[in-house]
Protein backbone atom coordinates (compact mmCIF):
# COMPACT_ATOMS: atom_id res chain seq x y z
CA UNK A 1 0.00 0.00 0.00
CA UNK A 2 1.18 3.61 -0.94
CA UNK A 3 2.39 5.72 1.83
CA UNK A 4 3.73 8.60 0.21
CA UNK A 5 0.29 10.24 1.33
CA UNK A 6 -2.09 10.45 4.08
CA UNK A 7 -4.57 12.81 2.42
CA UNK A 8 -7.65 12.39 -0.46
CA UNK A 9 -8.55 14.11 -3.01
CA UNK A 10 -12.13 15.63 -2.62
CA UNK A 11 -14.97 17.14 -4.23
CA UNK A 12 -18.29 17.25 -3.39
CA UNK A 13 -20.61 17.82 -6.73
CA UNK A 14 -24.03 19.12 -6.76
CA UNK A 15 -26.22 19.63 -10.18
CA UNK A 16 -26.24 22.95 -9.80
CA UNK A 17 -22.46 23.37 -8.08
CA UNK A 18 -19.16 22.02 -7.01
CA UNK A 19 -19.77 22.72 -3.21
CA UNK A 20 -16.12 21.50 -1.99
CA UNK A 21 -12.93 21.03 -3.90
CA UNK A 22 -9.64 19.71 -2.61
CA UNK A 23 -7.75 18.00 -0.08
CA UNK A 24 -8.70 16.28 3.33
CA UNK A 25 -7.95 14.38 5.72
CA UNK A 26 -11.21 12.54 5.66
CA UNK A 27 -14.72 12.33 5.40
CA UNK A 28 -17.90 10.97 7.09
CA UNK A 29 -20.28 9.82 4.69
CA UNK A 30 -23.97 8.80 5.52
CA UNK A 31 -24.77 5.68 2.87
CA UNK A 32 -27.81 3.56 2.86
CA UNK A 33 -26.08 1.20 4.67
CA UNK A 34 -24.62 3.28 7.77
CA UNK A 35 -22.47 5.81 8.13
CA UNK A 36 -18.91 5.24 6.92
CA UNK A 37 -15.86 7.38 6.96
CA UNK A 38 -13.16 7.33 4.19
CA UNK A 39 -9.52 7.82 4.81
CA UNK A 40 -6.77 7.74 2.66
CA UNK A 41 -5.71 4.24 1.18
CA UNK A 42 -9.75 3.44 1.39
CA UNK A 43 -10.21 0.07 -0.95
CA UNK A 44 -12.38 1.72 -4.77
CA UNK A 45 -15.89 1.72 -3.45
CA UNK A 46 -19.50 2.82 -4.80
CA UNK A 47 -21.88 3.54 -2.64
CA UNK A 48 -25.34 5.25 -2.26
CA UNK A 49 -26.32 7.97 -0.02
CA UNK A 50 -28.55 9.06 2.27
CA UNK A 51 -29.61 12.45 3.63
CA UNK A 52 -27.97 13.67 6.32
CA UNK A 53 -24.79 15.11 7.59
CA UNK A 54 -21.53 15.02 6.10
CA UNK A 55 -18.32 15.84 7.95
CA UNK A 56 -15.37 16.85 6.20
CA UNK A 57 -11.70 16.70 8.48
CA UNK A 58 -9.21 18.46 7.44
CA UNK A 59 -6.54 19.19 10.03
CA UNK A 60 -8.04 21.21 12.85
CA UNK A 61 -10.86 22.22 10.56
CA UNK A 62 -14.09 20.49 9.86
CA UNK A 63 -16.86 21.29 7.81
CA UNK A 64 -20.33 20.19 8.21
CA UNK A 65 -23.28 20.02 5.58
CA UNK A 66 -26.17 19.17 4.82
CA UNK A 67 -26.78 16.42 2.21
CA UNK A 68 -29.73 14.60 0.41
CA UNK A 69 -29.42 11.23 -1.74
CA UNK A 70 -26.63 10.88 -4.47
CA UNK A 71 -23.39 8.45 -4.92
CA UNK A 72 -19.79 8.11 -3.85
CA UNK A 73 -17.01 7.11 -5.96
CA UNK A 74 -14.08 6.07 -3.71
CA UNK A 75 -10.78 5.53 -6.13
CA UNK A 76 -7.08 5.64 -5.75
CA UNK A 77 -7.70 8.46 -2.81
CA UNK A 78 -9.92 10.11 -5.05
CA UNK A 79 -13.11 10.79 -3.57
CA UNK A 80 -16.29 12.37 -5.59
CA UNK A 81 -19.09 13.07 -3.39
CA UNK A 82 -22.58 13.41 -5.76
CA UNK A 83 -25.68 14.46 -4.37
CA UNK A 84 -28.80 16.55 -4.50
CA UNK A 85 -27.96 19.16 -2.19
CA UNK A 86 -24.80 20.44 -0.01
CA UNK A 87 -25.22 23.28 2.46
CA UNK A 88 -23.23 24.11 4.75
CA UNK A 89 -23.90 25.56 8.26
CA UNK A 90 -23.63 29.44 6.86
CA UNK A 91 -26.31 28.60 4.40
CA UNK A 92 -28.48 26.41 6.03
CA UNK A 93 -31.98 29.24 7.41
CA UNK A 94 -32.84 26.50 10.92
CA UNK A 95 -36.15 28.38 11.31
CA UNK A 96 -37.03 27.96 7.63
CA UNK A 97 -36.24 24.10 8.28
CA UNK A 98 -38.02 23.54 11.05
CA UNK A 99 -41.21 24.94 9.79
CA UNK A 100 -40.55 22.57 6.57
CA UNK A 101 -40.31 19.94 8.90
CA UNK A 102 -43.40 20.13 10.73
CA UNK A 103 -45.37 21.10 7.67
CA UNK A 104 -43.78 17.36 6.22
CA UNK A 105 -44.83 15.76 9.37
CA UNK A 106 -48.58 16.77 9.45
CA UNK A 107 -49.15 16.17 6.07
CA UNK A 108 -47.26 12.58 5.95
CA UNK A 109 -49.90 11.89 9.45
CA UNK A 110 -52.84 11.87 6.50
CA UNK A 111 -50.52 9.94 4.19
CA UNK A 112 -53.79 7.41 2.95
CA UNK A 113 -55.31 10.83 1.48
CA UNK A 114 -51.81 11.57 -0.29
CA UNK A 115 -50.93 10.55 -3.65
CA UNK A 116 -47.40 8.57 -4.45
CA UNK A 117 -46.09 11.38 -6.18
CA UNK A 118 -47.34 13.80 -3.24
CA UNK A 119 -46.05 11.33 -0.81
CA UNK A 120 -42.22 11.04 -2.33
CA UNK A 121 -42.01 14.68 -2.64
CA UNK A 122 -43.31 14.98 1.17
CA UNK A 123 -40.62 12.71 2.26
CA UNK A 124 -37.70 14.10 0.26
CA UNK A 125 -39.33 17.56 2.19
CA UNK A 126 -39.10 15.99 5.24
CA UNK A 127 -35.68 14.26 5.14
CA UNK A 128 -34.20 17.12 3.49
CA UNK A 129 -35.31 19.49 6.52
CA UNK A 130 -34.05 16.70 8.80
CA UNK A 131 -30.63 16.65 7.40
CA UNK A 132 -30.25 20.52 7.75
CA UNK A 133 -31.55 20.56 11.25
CA UNK A 134 -28.87 18.10 12.33
CA UNK A 135 -26.48 20.19 10.83
CA UNK A 136 -27.35 23.61 11.88
CA UNK A 137 -27.47 22.14 15.36
CA UNK A 138 -23.81 22.11 15.55
CA UNK A 139 -23.63 26.11 15.31
CA UNK A 140 -25.03 26.17 18.35
CA UNK A 141 -22.85 23.50 20.23
CA UNK A 142 -20.44 25.84 19.67
CA UNK B 1 -41.19 64.30 -51.40
CA UNK B 2 -41.80 64.02 -47.30
CA UNK B 3 -41.83 67.06 -45.58
CA UNK B 4 -39.33 68.06 -42.34
CA UNK B 5 -41.58 67.44 -39.92
CA UNK B 6 -42.21 63.85 -41.05
CA UNK B 7 -38.51 63.13 -41.25
CA UNK B 8 -38.69 64.13 -38.04
CA UNK B 9 -40.67 61.87 -36.72
CA UNK B 10 -39.17 59.02 -37.94
CA UNK B 11 -35.80 59.60 -36.65
CA UNK B 12 -37.49 60.36 -33.18
CA UNK B 13 -39.01 57.01 -33.37
CA UNK B 14 -36.23 55.55 -34.38
CA UNK B 15 -34.37 56.43 -31.89
CA UNK B 16 -36.95 55.29 -29.14
CA UNK B 17 -36.56 51.77 -30.53
CA UNK B 18 -32.73 51.67 -30.77
CA UNK B 19 -32.60 52.75 -26.94
CA UNK B 20 -35.27 49.83 -26.35
CA UNK B 21 -33.07 47.16 -28.06
CA UNK B 22 -29.80 48.96 -26.46
CA UNK B 23 -31.32 48.41 -23.36
CA UNK B 24 -32.57 44.70 -24.31
CA UNK B 25 -29.27 43.97 -24.90
CA UNK B 26 -27.65 44.85 -22.07
CA UNK B 27 -30.18 43.06 -20.15
CA UNK B 28 -30.04 40.06 -22.38
CA UNK B 29 -25.83 40.55 -21.53
CA UNK B 30 -25.96 40.03 -18.23
CA UNK B 31 -28.20 37.27 -18.39
CA UNK B 32 -26.28 35.59 -20.85
CA UNK B 33 -23.50 35.37 -18.34
CA UNK B 34 -25.41 34.03 -15.09
CA UNK B 35 -26.48 31.58 -17.65
CA UNK B 36 -23.57 30.62 -19.28
CA UNK B 37 -21.94 30.35 -16.08
CA UNK B 38 -24.91 27.87 -14.60
CA UNK B 39 -23.87 25.82 -17.70
CA UNK B 40 -20.77 25.02 -17.19
CA UNK B 41 -21.07 24.56 -13.07
CA UNK B 42 -23.51 22.29 -13.88
CA UNK B 43 -21.24 19.90 -16.27
CA UNK B 44 -18.93 18.77 -13.04
CA UNK B 45 -21.89 16.72 -11.64
CA UNK B 46 -22.73 15.23 -15.31
CA UNK B 47 -19.52 14.25 -16.01
CA UNK B 48 -18.82 12.55 -12.58
CA UNK B 49 -22.84 10.86 -12.67
CA UNK B 50 -21.39 9.25 -16.37
CA UNK B 51 -18.68 8.35 -14.66
CA UNK B 52 -20.42 6.37 -12.15
CA UNK B 53 -22.80 4.61 -14.20
CA UNK B 54 -19.39 3.28 -16.78
CA UNK B 55 -17.76 1.64 -13.75
CA UNK B 56 -21.03 0.27 -13.25
CA UNK B 57 -22.10 -0.11 -16.64
CA UNK B 58 -18.34 -2.68 -16.44
CA UNK B 59 -19.41 -4.33 -13.13
CA UNK B 60 -22.99 -5.58 -14.47
CA UNK B 61 -24.78 -6.37 -17.29
CA UNK B 62 -26.95 -3.62 -17.71
CA UNK B 63 -30.18 -5.14 -19.41
CA UNK B 64 -32.12 -5.58 -16.55
CA UNK B 65 -33.57 -1.89 -15.49
CA UNK B 66 -36.69 -0.53 -17.18
CA UNK B 67 -35.20 2.62 -18.37
CA UNK B 68 -32.59 0.65 -20.65
CA UNK B 69 -35.58 -0.91 -22.38
CA UNK B 70 -35.32 -1.06 -25.99
CA UNK B 71 -38.92 -1.34 -27.10
CA UNK B 72 -39.87 -1.17 -31.10
CA UNK B 73 -41.24 2.44 -31.03
CA UNK B 74 -44.72 3.16 -32.19
CA UNK B 75 -45.09 5.88 -29.74
CA UNK B 76 -42.28 8.52 -30.07
CA UNK B 77 -42.16 12.06 -27.73
CA UNK B 78 -40.23 14.43 -28.57
CA UNK B 79 -39.72 17.13 -26.26
CA UNK B 80 -39.41 20.86 -27.66
CA UNK B 81 -37.43 23.34 -25.88
CA UNK B 82 -37.85 27.11 -26.52
CA UNK B 83 -38.31 30.25 -24.59
CA UNK B 84 -41.46 31.92 -22.98
CA UNK B 85 -40.55 35.44 -24.72
CA UNK B 86 -39.22 36.37 -28.33
CA UNK B 87 -37.29 38.63 -30.00
CA UNK B 88 -34.41 36.38 -29.97
CA UNK B 89 -33.79 35.95 -33.60
CA UNK B 90 -34.23 32.42 -34.91
CA UNK B 91 -33.73 30.78 -31.30
CA UNK B 92 -37.49 29.74 -31.66
CA UNK B 93 -38.24 29.43 -34.97
CA UNK B 94 -34.92 26.72 -35.53
CA UNK B 95 -36.21 24.17 -33.01
CA UNK B 96 -39.93 24.09 -34.24
CA UNK B 97 -38.71 23.59 -37.77
CA UNK B 98 -36.41 20.86 -36.83
CA UNK B 99 -39.13 19.28 -34.52
CA UNK B 100 -41.90 19.62 -37.59
CA UNK B 101 -39.52 17.79 -39.72
CA UNK B 102 -38.79 14.60 -37.26
CA UNK B 103 -42.91 14.98 -36.92
CA UNK B 104 -42.90 14.90 -40.96
CA UNK B 105 -40.79 11.58 -40.67
CA UNK B 106 -42.61 9.92 -38.20
CA UNK B 107 -45.89 9.45 -39.79
CA UNK B 108 -46.37 6.22 -39.14
CA UNK B 109 -46.20 6.33 -35.33
CA UNK B 110 -48.44 8.05 -32.53
CA UNK B 111 -46.71 11.35 -31.68
CA UNK B 112 -46.77 13.36 -28.46
CA UNK B 113 -45.18 16.59 -27.90
CA UNK B 114 -43.85 17.98 -24.62
CA UNK B 115 -43.93 22.03 -25.16
CA UNK B 116 -41.36 23.55 -22.39
CA UNK B 117 -41.67 27.22 -23.48
CA UNK B 118 -44.87 29.28 -24.64
CA UNK B 119 -42.96 29.65 -27.87
CA UNK B 120 -43.37 25.42 -28.83
CA UNK B 121 -46.59 25.60 -26.68
CA UNK B 122 -48.50 27.87 -29.37
CA UNK B 123 -46.85 26.77 -32.15
CA UNK B 124 -48.12 22.60 -31.98
CA UNK B 125 -51.36 23.70 -30.01
CA UNK B 126 -52.53 24.39 -32.95
CA UNK B 127 -51.11 21.29 -35.40
CA UNK B 128 -50.34 18.78 -33.05
CA UNK B 129 -50.99 16.58 -29.70
CA UNK B 130 -49.45 18.49 -27.22
CA UNK B 131 -49.41 16.15 -24.12
CA UNK B 132 -47.66 18.51 -21.51
CA UNK B 133 -46.67 22.26 -20.95
CA UNK B 134 -44.39 23.66 -18.92
CA UNK B 135 -44.29 27.30 -18.54
CA UNK B 136 -42.16 29.48 -16.80
CA UNK B 137 -38.70 28.23 -16.48
CA UNK B 138 -37.28 31.26 -15.14
CA UNK B 139 -33.50 32.49 -16.42
CA UNK B 140 -32.07 30.98 -13.66
CA UNK B 141 -32.77 27.25 -13.43
CA UNK B 142 -32.75 25.43 -10.26
CA UNK B 143 -32.29 22.05 -10.69
CA UNK B 144 -35.51 21.29 -8.70
CA UNK B 145 -37.88 23.60 -11.68
CA UNK B 146 -37.23 20.34 -14.10
CA UNK B 147 -37.54 17.67 -12.21
CA UNK B 148 -41.31 17.45 -12.56
CA UNK B 149 -40.28 17.13 -16.41
CA UNK B 150 -37.92 14.25 -15.43
CA UNK B 151 -40.96 12.66 -13.05
CA UNK B 152 -43.33 12.51 -15.96
CA UNK B 153 -41.05 11.73 -18.55
CA UNK B 154 -40.01 8.16 -16.51
CA UNK B 155 -43.46 7.65 -15.17
CA UNK B 156 -44.90 7.63 -18.51
CA UNK B 157 -42.42 5.55 -20.10
CA UNK B 158 -42.42 2.85 -17.70
CA UNK B 159 -46.20 2.92 -18.57
CA UNK B 160 -45.26 2.39 -22.13
CA UNK B 161 -47.17 5.36 -23.26
CA UNK B 162 -44.07 6.28 -24.73
CA UNK B 163 -41.26 4.13 -25.97
CA UNK B 164 -38.90 6.97 -27.15
CA UNK B 165 -38.08 9.87 -26.19
CA UNK B 166 -36.00 12.50 -27.68
CA UNK B 167 -35.54 16.12 -26.53
CA UNK B 168 -34.99 19.07 -29.32
CA UNK B 169 -32.91 22.16 -28.33
CA UNK B 170 -30.40 24.43 -28.70
CA UNK B 171 -26.85 23.86 -27.67
CA UNK B 172 -25.25 26.49 -26.39
CA UNK B 173 -21.18 26.90 -28.56
CA UNK B 174 -20.30 29.97 -28.17
CA UNK B 175 -21.99 33.54 -27.87
CA UNK B 176 -23.02 33.58 -31.30
CA UNK B 177 -23.05 29.93 -32.60
CA UNK B 178 -25.54 27.78 -30.54
CA UNK B 179 -26.60 24.64 -32.72
CA UNK B 180 -29.83 22.56 -33.01
CA UNK B 181 -29.29 19.29 -30.92
CA UNK B 182 -31.54 16.53 -30.92
CA UNK B 183 -30.64 14.42 -28.06
CA UNK B 184 -31.87 10.75 -27.08
CA UNK B 185 -33.45 10.57 -23.70
CA UNK B 186 -35.11 7.07 -23.29
CA UNK B 187 -34.24 4.24 -23.18
CA UNK B 188 -30.58 4.93 -22.19
CA UNK B 189 -28.65 3.09 -24.48
CA UNK B 190 -24.69 2.89 -24.53
CA UNK B 191 -24.42 4.76 -27.56
CA UNK B 192 -26.39 7.74 -26.46
CA UNK B 193 -24.10 7.59 -23.03
CA UNK B 194 -21.36 7.69 -24.92
CA UNK B 195 -22.48 10.47 -27.16
CA UNK B 196 -23.12 12.69 -23.88
CA UNK B 197 -19.50 11.65 -22.77
CA UNK B 198 -17.79 13.13 -25.83
CA UNK B 199 -19.66 16.04 -25.60
CA UNK B 200 -19.24 16.77 -22.30
CA UNK B 201 -15.50 16.08 -22.81
CA UNK B 202 -15.27 18.51 -25.24
CA UNK B 203 -16.70 21.25 -23.71
CA UNK B 204 -15.11 20.97 -20.64
CA UNK B 205 -11.74 20.01 -22.61
CA UNK B 206 -11.29 17.57 -19.39
CA UNK B 207 -9.99 14.64 -19.96
CA UNK B 208 -11.97 11.55 -19.56
CA UNK B 209 -10.46 8.60 -17.34
CA UNK B 210 -12.10 5.28 -18.05
CA UNK B 211 -11.56 3.34 -15.31
CA UNK B 212 -9.79 0.55 -16.12
CA UNK B 213 -8.84 -2.40 -13.97
CA UNK B 214 -10.18 -0.84 -11.15
CA UNK B 215 -12.61 -3.20 -9.03
CA UNK B 216 -14.61 -1.55 -6.93
CA UNK B 217 -16.99 -2.60 -4.17
CA UNK B 218 -20.38 -1.96 -4.30
CA UNK B 219 -22.79 -0.85 -1.41
CA UNK B 220 -25.32 -2.35 -0.99
CA UNK B 221 -24.63 -3.76 -4.75
CA UNK B 222 -24.17 -3.02 -8.01
CA UNK B 223 -27.53 -3.73 -9.48
CA UNK B 224 -29.33 -1.30 -6.62
CA UNK B 225 -26.52 1.11 -7.07
CA UNK B 226 -27.85 1.31 -10.88
CA UNK B 227 -31.64 1.49 -9.97
CA UNK B 228 -30.68 4.41 -7.80
CA UNK B 229 -28.29 6.20 -10.68
CA UNK B 230 -30.49 5.80 -13.28
CA UNK B 231 -33.00 7.84 -12.71
CA UNK B 232 -31.04 10.26 -11.42
CA UNK B 233 -28.95 10.67 -14.72
CA UNK B 234 -32.56 11.75 -16.50
CA UNK B 235 -32.87 14.18 -14.92
CA UNK B 236 -29.56 15.60 -14.57
CA UNK B 237 -29.97 15.39 -18.67
CA UNK B 238 -32.98 17.43 -18.89
CA UNK B 239 -31.66 19.60 -16.08
CA UNK B 240 -28.66 20.18 -18.69
CA UNK B 241 -30.75 19.95 -21.72
CA UNK B 242 -32.82 23.12 -19.58
CA UNK B 243 -29.67 24.92 -18.82
CA UNK B 244 -28.06 24.57 -22.80
CA UNK B 245 -31.51 26.03 -23.73
CA UNK B 246 -31.27 29.05 -21.66
CA UNK B 247 -27.53 29.99 -22.19
CA UNK B 248 -28.57 29.95 -26.06
CA UNK B 249 -31.56 31.91 -25.66
CA UNK B 250 -29.62 34.82 -23.94
CA UNK B 251 -27.14 34.73 -26.20
CA UNK B 252 -29.45 34.33 -29.60
CA UNK B 253 -30.88 37.47 -28.00
CA UNK B 254 -28.45 39.76 -27.17
CA UNK B 255 -26.89 38.63 -30.45
CA UNK B 256 -30.55 39.70 -32.16
CA UNK B 257 -30.79 43.16 -29.96
CA UNK B 258 -27.34 44.09 -30.90
CA UNK B 259 -27.91 43.94 -34.87
CA UNK B 260 -30.67 45.69 -34.28
CA UNK B 261 -29.30 48.45 -32.27
CA UNK B 262 -26.91 48.59 -35.16
CA UNK B 263 -29.00 48.92 -37.83
CA UNK B 264 -31.31 51.46 -35.98
CA UNK B 265 -27.99 53.54 -35.93
CA UNK B 266 -27.86 52.90 -39.94
CA UNK B 267 -31.25 53.95 -40.76
CA UNK B 268 -30.58 56.89 -38.07
CA UNK B 269 -27.73 57.87 -40.24
CA UNK B 270 -29.58 57.23 -43.60
CA UNK B 271 -32.51 59.79 -42.39
CA UNK B 272 -30.17 62.98 -40.86
CA UNK B 273 -28.98 63.15 -44.34
CA UNK B 274 -31.71 62.97 -46.05
CA UNK B 275 -33.19 65.74 -43.21
CA UNK B 276 -31.01 67.77 -43.89
CA UNK B 277 -30.51 67.43 -47.89
CA UNK B 278 -34.14 68.76 -47.28
CA UNK B 279 -33.66 71.67 -45.09
CA UNK B 280 -31.41 73.08 -46.80
CA UNK B 281 -32.61 72.66 -49.92
CA UNK B 282 -35.54 74.54 -48.26
CA UNK B 283 -33.73 76.93 -47.53
CA UNK B 284 -31.86 77.45 -50.81
CA UNK B 285 -35.61 77.53 -52.51
CA UNK B 286 -36.41 80.27 -49.78
CA UNK B 287 -33.48 82.45 -50.18
CA UNK B 288 -33.96 82.07 -54.28
CA UNK B 289 -37.56 83.15 -53.72
CA UNK B 290 -36.09 86.39 -51.53
CA UNK B 291 -33.59 87.80 -53.87
CA UNK B 292 -35.76 86.76 -56.70
CA UNK B 293 -38.28 89.51 -55.05
CA UNK B 294 -35.63 92.02 -54.79
CA UNK B 295 -34.22 91.86 -58.38
CA UNK B 296 -37.58 92.18 -59.54
CA UNK B 297 -38.47 95.63 -57.67
CA UNK B 298 -35.15 96.91 -58.78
Amino acid sequence: MSTHTNKINLRVITPEKVAYQGEADGVTIPTKSGEITVLANHIPIISTMKHGELVIRNGKEEIFMAVYNGFIEVKKNCVIVMTDIAERISEIDEEKAREAKEKAKKLLAEKDRLSDVVFADTTAMLEKSLARIKVARRKRRR
Amino acid sequence: MLSTQQIRRQIQSTQNTSQITKAMEMVAASKMKKSQQAALLARPYAEAALNILQSVGESVEPTKHYLLENREVKNLCIIAVTSDKGLCGGFNSNVLREVQKIVNLNKDKKISIIAIGKKAENYFKKRNEVSAVFNGIGDTVELRETLPISKLLISEFLDKKYDKIIAVYNNFISTIKQDIKVKKLLPITRRSLEETIEEIQDMAKNEYKKNNGVDYKFEPSAEKVLRNLLPNLVETQIYHVVLESNASEHSARMVAMKNATDSAAEILDDLKLLYNYIRQQKITQEISEISAGVAAQE
